[in-house]
C-alpha cells in the first residue's frame, strides 16, 4: 500500500475544471515526481493533498485512511509537509526562527528526545543554511528561500514532503545539492512527491513519474517510459512534434 | 397601516442617503483596493462646508449645493489621490486601513478646528416646508429629493461602469492595474476619477443627511459609517447588491425605531439598541459571509520585523521604566499630576496591541472597549481597594476576548476591523449606556448610569491614594505587562503568532492550528487591555463614557501606529503623547492640533510600517546597548541632573531640556568617541592582508574587470569557458 493514495479526485472552479479524476499513488522511501505544462494542476493537486483546497469529488487517503474532512493542521500533524511554488516564508523571522517555529509545530515535538536547539542547529547545517542562520527570511534570495522552506518542512518530521517546484531560482551547485538531499531523504524513508520544471533534474532522481495536462494525467511510469510517451511529448512541445 | 406607510417613505428616504454614501465607498474600494474608512468623515466635512455657504455667508442653496457636491468635493478627492492614495499602490491591506483611518482623525480634527463643535448649527432641509402628497403620506421635498438622488446616482453609476470608456477603464484597473495600463488605460488618471466621484457621493450623502440630525462632526462620522453594513451586503464589490443593503438596512433602521414605542420594553433599555441597529446588522452579515479559503499570500512586498528582545534588555526596559516614574513623579507639581497619572494606563492599552496587530498581524479596533470592561469590573469589584480586582478584570476582559474572536476567526483584513469596530460602537452606545435593570431580583448597573468612581488600591500593606502613587503604581503595572509581552516574543507561542501574521497557509500546512492562535492571542490582548483600563480607571478616578469611546480608541491605535506596533518603547510614546495633551499645554488655543497631528503623521506612514521607534531610535540605541559604560553614563547624567533639579539648582523646565537633551545625544556622544579612539593596529595590518588575499581569489566571470583586473590568464579562463578559441590580448 502506498503512503498516500488520490483516487479520482476532481476539482472544478465554476466551469473550470482544474482537476479532473486524478489518480495517483505517491510510495515510502522513494521520489516521485509530478510535471506537466504551466496550469497542467499541480498545484491545484498540492493544495486538495494538503486539505487548503476541498475537491469537488474523489478521496484522499493517508496511510490507508481517508484524510478528506481534515483540516490542513491535522494532515500535517498526520505526518505530512509541504513547501509553496510562491515562497510562503515566515518572512519577518530569521531562518533560524523559521525553522525553531515549524520544529515546536511539528507533532512529535513534545515527545523528542532531542533538544529544540541541537535539533535546529543540525538541520541548518545539514541544509547548508549556516551562513544565512540569522538573517530574516524575507530578506533572502528566492532560491535560498526554497532551502529554508523545505529545511522547515523537514523540521517537522513528516513521513511525507511535497515540494512545489523547489529548484527554481536555484543554480546548478545549489540544485544539485537539492537532489542529493531529497535522495538522502528519500533513503531515510520518506515519501517524497515533487513538482519540478527542470527535466534533468526530474529523470534522474524520480523512481517513478506522473504527467498532468490540463487536470488529467496523461502519463505514469518510469522515467524512461515516460519519456518515450508520444503524448507526453505532444503535451508538451506541441501536437504535430516528430523528432 | 397609515403609521406603516409612514415609516417605510422615511425609512426609504434613510436608505437612499445610505445608498449614496455606500455606492462611493464600494465604487473607490473596487476600482483602487483602498477602503476609505474616512468615508463619513469626507461627507461630514462636506457637511459643515455647506453649512458654511449656505449658512455662514447666505449663498443660494442650489448654488451652494453645487459648488460642494460638484466642485469642492470632487477636487479634494482627486487631491487625496494624487498625494496620498497613488503612494499606497502595493502596501498591505493594513497600511491602507491606518491611512484613511488617520485621514478620519485629521478631518475630525479640521472640522472642529475650523468649526466651533461647540456653537449650535441650525441647518434647514432643501424647501423646508414644502410637502407633496403620496398616498396620503406628507412627504417633504428633502425626501424626494433624496429618493430621486439616490435613483439617479444608482442608474449613473450603472451607466459609467458599462457603458462609457471611463468605467471601463475601471473595471480593468480593478481585474489587473499592471495589464490595463498595458493596454493604453491610465491607472492614475483612473483612479484619480473614482476618488473623485467617491468623494463627490460621501459628500452628496452628507449634505442629505445632516439635516435630519444635529450638525456635529463625530455624531455625522458615525452615521455614515453605518452604511459600511451596507456596503459589506454588496461583498464591497456589487453596486446593486449595495443598494439593497441600503434598504434594507434604511428601512430597518426607521421601522425599529418607529415600532419600538409600541412594545412592551422600557424604551431606555433598547434605546441604545436601536442607535446601534446598523451597527448590528453590519455584525450579523459579517457573520453570514462565507469563509475565506486559506490561501498563500505570496510574500508580503512590506517587511515588518519584530527582534526578539533579550532577557536583559527586557529586564534592563522594565527597571528603566519604573526608575524613570519615580524620578518624573518627584518632579512633576501636584497639579499637573492628575494628567500624567493616566499615561501608564493608556500605554498598556497601547501596549495590548502588540501581540494581537504587531505580532499575529490581527487588526482590532475595539481594545479601549476591552479597558472600558476593565473599568466596569474595577467599578463592581474593585470597592474595597481589593487588588484581586485587577486579576479579576484580566480574567473577565479575556473572555470578552474569546467571545468578540470567535466570530471573527473567520474574517481577516479589513473585514476583522470592522466587526472590532462594530463591538466597540456597540459597546459605546449600548452597553456602556445600559440603564439600572433587575434581573432576578439583583438589581444591575453597569455603569453606575454613566458615573464611574474607582477606588484606589490596598497592596502589601500599601494604599495607592495620591495621583504621584497611582503614577508610580501604574510605571510597575506597564513594567510586569512589558515583561509579560517580552516573554511572549521570546517563547515559541510568540514566534507563532509572528508566523500566523507572515503566512497562514504555511502555520496550517506545518502542524499548527491557525484558529487556536487566533483565539488565544484575542483572549491575551483583551486580558492586558482590561488591565490596562483598570490601572487607567484607577487614575481617573471618575472616568467617563466619553474617554471610552470608538474616536478614542482609534487615536490610541494611530500614535502606536506612529510609533511602530511591534515595539514596547512606542507604548510608552503613546501613554506620554495621549496622557500629558501635549499640544493642548504648548497651543492652548489649538486642541485639535494633536488629533490633526496624529492623522498627519499617520498618513505618512506608508512609507515606513515599523514606525519610528524602530526606524530612528532603535538603531541609534542599539549601539549603545553594547557598551555597559555607555549605559552607567546615561544613568549617572540623568542621575545628576535629577539630583540638580531636587536641590532646586536647576528649574523644571531646565530640567525637563537637560534630561531630554542628555537622552538625545547619548548615541551621537558614544559614536564621537568611538570614532575618535584609535584602531588597534594588529586589526588594522591584518586587514591590509586580507583585502588583496580576497582579490586574488578566483572571480566569477561577470565580474572580470570590476573585482579583479583583465589578465591573460582571466581572458584565457573565459575563451575556455566559453569554448572559444584562444586569442591573444596584446
Amino acid at each position: 500500500m502506498a503512503l498516500l493514495e488520490v483516487k479520482e479526485v476532481s476539482v472544478r472552479f465554476g466551469g473550470l475544471a482544474a482537476l479532473s479524476e486524478v489518480s495517483i499513488a505517491v510510495p515510502a522511501g522513494a521520489i516521485t515526481g509530478l510535471i506537466g505544462p504551466n496550469g497542467a494542476g499541480k498545484t491545484t493537486l498540492f493544495n486538495t493533498i494538503t486539505g487548503l483546497q476541498p475537491p469537488t469529488s474523489g478521496r484522499v487517503l493517508f496511510e490507508g485512511s481517508d484524510i478528506g474532512p481534515l483540516q490542513p493542521h491535522r494532515r500535517a500533524r498526520l505526518g505530512m509537509a509541504r513547501t509553496f511554488q510562491r515562497l510562503e516564508l515566515f518572512t519577518s523571522l530569521t531562518v533560524t526562527e523559521n525553522i525553531e517555529c515549524a520544529l515546536s509545530m511539528s507533532a512529535r515535538y513534545r515527545t523528542r528526545s532531542e533538544s529544540n536547539h541541537s535539533a535546529t542547529t543540525r538541520l541548518i547545517q545539514r541544509t547548508g543554511l549556516t551562513s544565512v542562520a540569522h538573517e530574516l527570511a524575507g530578506a533572502l534570495p528566492t532560491g535560498t528561500g526554497r532551502v529554508v522552506e523545505l529545511a522547515r518542512a523537514i523540521a517537522t518530521d513528516p513521513k511525507m514532503i511535497l515540494l512545489d517546484e523547489p529548484a527554481s531560482g536555484q543554480d546548478d551547485a545549489e540544485t544539485r545539492h537539492f537532489a542529493e538531499l531529497l535522495q538522502e531523504l528519500a533513503n531515510d524513508g520518506m515519501g517524497v512527491l515533487l513538482v519540478e520544471h527542470d527535466m534533468d533534474l526530474v529523470m534522474s532522481i524520480c523512481d517513478e513519474l506522473y504527467v498532468l495536462d490540463f487536470g488529467r494525467v496523461l502519463a505514469s511510469g518510469t522515467a524512461d517510459s515516460v519519456r518515450a510517451n508520444p503524448a507526453v511529448l505532444d503535451a508538451y512541445l506541441g501536437a504535430g512534434f516528430n523528432e | 397601516m397609515q403609521q406603516f406607510i409612514n415609516y417605510t417613505f422615511s425609512g426609504l428616504t434613510t436608505a437612499s442617503i445610505y445608498a449614496i454614501a455606500a455606492m462611493g465607498l464600494v465604487l473607490t474600494y473596487t476600482t483602487t483596493g483602498v477602503f476609505n474608512f474616512s468615508h463619513g468623515a469626507m461627507g461630514m466635512l462636506a457637511a459643515f462646508s455647506y453649512w458654511q455657504l449656505r449658512f455662514g455667508w447666505n449663498w443660494p442653496a442650489p448654488i451652494a449645493f453645487v459648488v460642494v457636491v460638484l466642485l469642492i468635493a470632487p477636487l479634494f478627492g482627486a487631491l487625496l489621490e494624487a498625494v496620498i492614495m497613488r503612494r499606497l499602490d502595493g502596501t498591505s491591506a493594513t497600511t491602507k486601513l491606518v491611512v484613511t483611518i488617520s485621514l478620519l482623525l485629521s478631518f475630525l480634527g479640521l472640522s472642529a478646528w475650523v468649526w466651533n463643535p461647540l456653537k449650535n448649527r441650525p441647518l434647514r432641509r432643501f424647501f423646508e416646508g414644502d410637502v407633496v402628497h403620496v398616498l396620503g403620506v406628507r412627504l417633504p421635498y428633502h425626501q424626494v429629493f433624496a429618493l430621486l438622488f439616490a435613483g439617479v446616482v444608482a442608474i449613473g453609476l450603472r451607466v459609467l461602469l458599462y457603458r462609457s470608456r471611463l468605467g471601463i477603464a475601471m473595471r480593468a484597473c480593478v481585474d489587473d492595474r499592471n495589464l490595463a495600463a498595458l493596454n493604453g488605460v491610465k491607472p492614475n488618471r483612473v483612479s484619480m476619477a473614482s476618488w473623485s466621484i467617491g468623494a463627490s457621493l460621501a459628500a452628496l450623502s452628507g449634505v442629505l443627511v445632516s439635516p435630519t440630525i444635529a450638525l456635529s462632526g463625530p455624531a455625522l462620522t458615525l452615521l455614515i459609517i453605518n452604511t459600511y453594513a451596507a456596503a459589506i451586503i454588496g461583498r464591497l464589490r456589487n453596486l446593486p447588491m449595495t443598494f439593497v443593503g441600503a434598504l434594507i438596512l434604511g428601512l430597518a433602521n426607521d421601522y425599529s425605531r418607529g415600532y419600538a414605542n409600541k412594545i412592551n420594553i422600557d424604551v431606555k433599555y433598547i434605546s441604545g439598541a436601536l442607535a446601534s441597529t446598523s451597527i448590528i446588522v453590519l455584525f450579523i452579515v459579517l457573520l453570514l459571509l462565507p469563509q475565506s479559503r486559506l490561501r498563500g499570500l505570496a510574500m508580503a512586498r512590506v517587511r515588518e520585523s519584530s527582534p526578539k528582545p533579550s532577557r536583559g534588555g527586557a529586564l534592563g526596559f522594565a527597571l528603566a521604566i519604573v526608575a524613570g516614574a519615580v524620578m518624573v513623579s518627584s518632579i512633576i507639581p501636584k497639579g499637573n499630576m492628575v494628567n500624567v497619572s493616566q499615561t501608564w494606563g493608556l500605554a498598556i492599552i497601547a501596549l495590548s496591541m502588540i501581540p494581537l496587530i504587531g505580532y499575529a498581524g490581527q487588526i482590532s479596533l475595539c481594545q479601549l472597549s476591552f479597558a472600558g470592561i476593565g473599568i466596569v469590573v474595577m467599578q463592581h469589584l474593585g470597592n474595597h481597594g481589593s487588588p484581586w480586582a485587577f486579576v479579576a478584570a484580566i480574567i473577565i476582559t479575556s473572555l470578552v476576548g474569546v467571545v468578540v474572536a470567535l466570530p471573527s476567526l473567520r474574517l481577516s483584513g479589513i473585514y476583522l476591523a470592522l466587526s472590532t469596530a462594530a463591538f466597540a460602537v456597540f459597546m459605546d452606545k449600548w452597553v456602556f449606556q445600559f440603564p439600572k435593570f433587575t434581573l432576578f431580583g439583583h438589581s444591575f448597573d453597569i455603569s453606575n448610569s454613566g458615573s464611574f468612581t474607582i477606588k484606589s488600591t490596598h497592596l502589601f500593606g500599601i494604599h495607592v491614594q495620591t495621583h504621584r502613587d497611582l503614577f508610580i503604581f501604574g510605571s510597575v503595572a506597564f513594567a510586569l505587562a512589558a515583561l509579560a509581552v517580552a516573554g511572549v516574543r521570546r517563547s515559541h507561542y510568540g514566534q507563532r503568532l509572528i508566523a500566523l501574521k507572515d503566512s497562514e497557509a504555511a502555520c496550517a500546512t506545518l502542524g499548527m492550528n491557525p484558529k487556536v492562535a487566533k483565539l488565544t492571542v484575542f483572549a491575551l490582548s483583551a486580558g492586558i487591555a482590561g488591565f490596562g483600563g483598570a490601572i487607567y480607571g484607577q487614575a481617573l478616578r471618575a472616568p467617563s463614557l466619553g474617554q471610552l469611546e470608538f474616536l478614542q480608541g482609534l487615536s490610541i491605535l494611530m500614535v502606536m501606529v506612529i510609533g511602530g506596533l511591534n515595539s514596547m518603547g512606542a507604548a510608552v510614546f503613546t501613554g506620554i503623547f495621549m496622557a500629558s495633551q501635549i499640544f493642548q499645554n504648548l497651543f492652548p488655543g489649538l486642541t485639535q492640533l494633536q488629533l490633526v497631528t496624529i492623522g498627519l503623521a499617520g498618513i505618512g506612514l506608508g512609507k515606513n510600517p515599523n514606525g519610528f521607534i524602530r526606524k530612528d531610535i532603535r538603531p541609534r540605541w542599539n549601539v549603545m546597548l553594547k557598551y555597559p559604560a555607555a549605559i552607567a553614563a546615561v544613568v549617572g547624567v540623568q542621575t545628576g541632573i535629577w539630583v540638580l533639579k531636587l536641590n532646586h539648582i536647576i528649574t523644571r523646565w531646565q530640567y525637563a531640556i537637560a534630561a531630554l537633551a542628555a537622552l538625545a545625544i547619548a548615541p551621537e556622544v558614544l559614536s564621537a568617541v568611538l570614532r575618535a579612539r584609535p584602531v588597534p593596529t594588529e586589526a588594522t595590518t591584518g586587514a591590509a592582508v586580507e583585502v588583496p588575499a580576497a582579490r586574488s581569489a578566483p572571480v566569477s566571470p561577470e565580474w572580470l574587470g570590476i573585482d579583479a583586473p583583465f589578465t591573460q590568464d582571466a581572458v584565457d579562463e573565459l575563451d575556455r569557458r566559453l569554448n572559444l578559441p584562444t586569442l591573444g590580448l596584446r
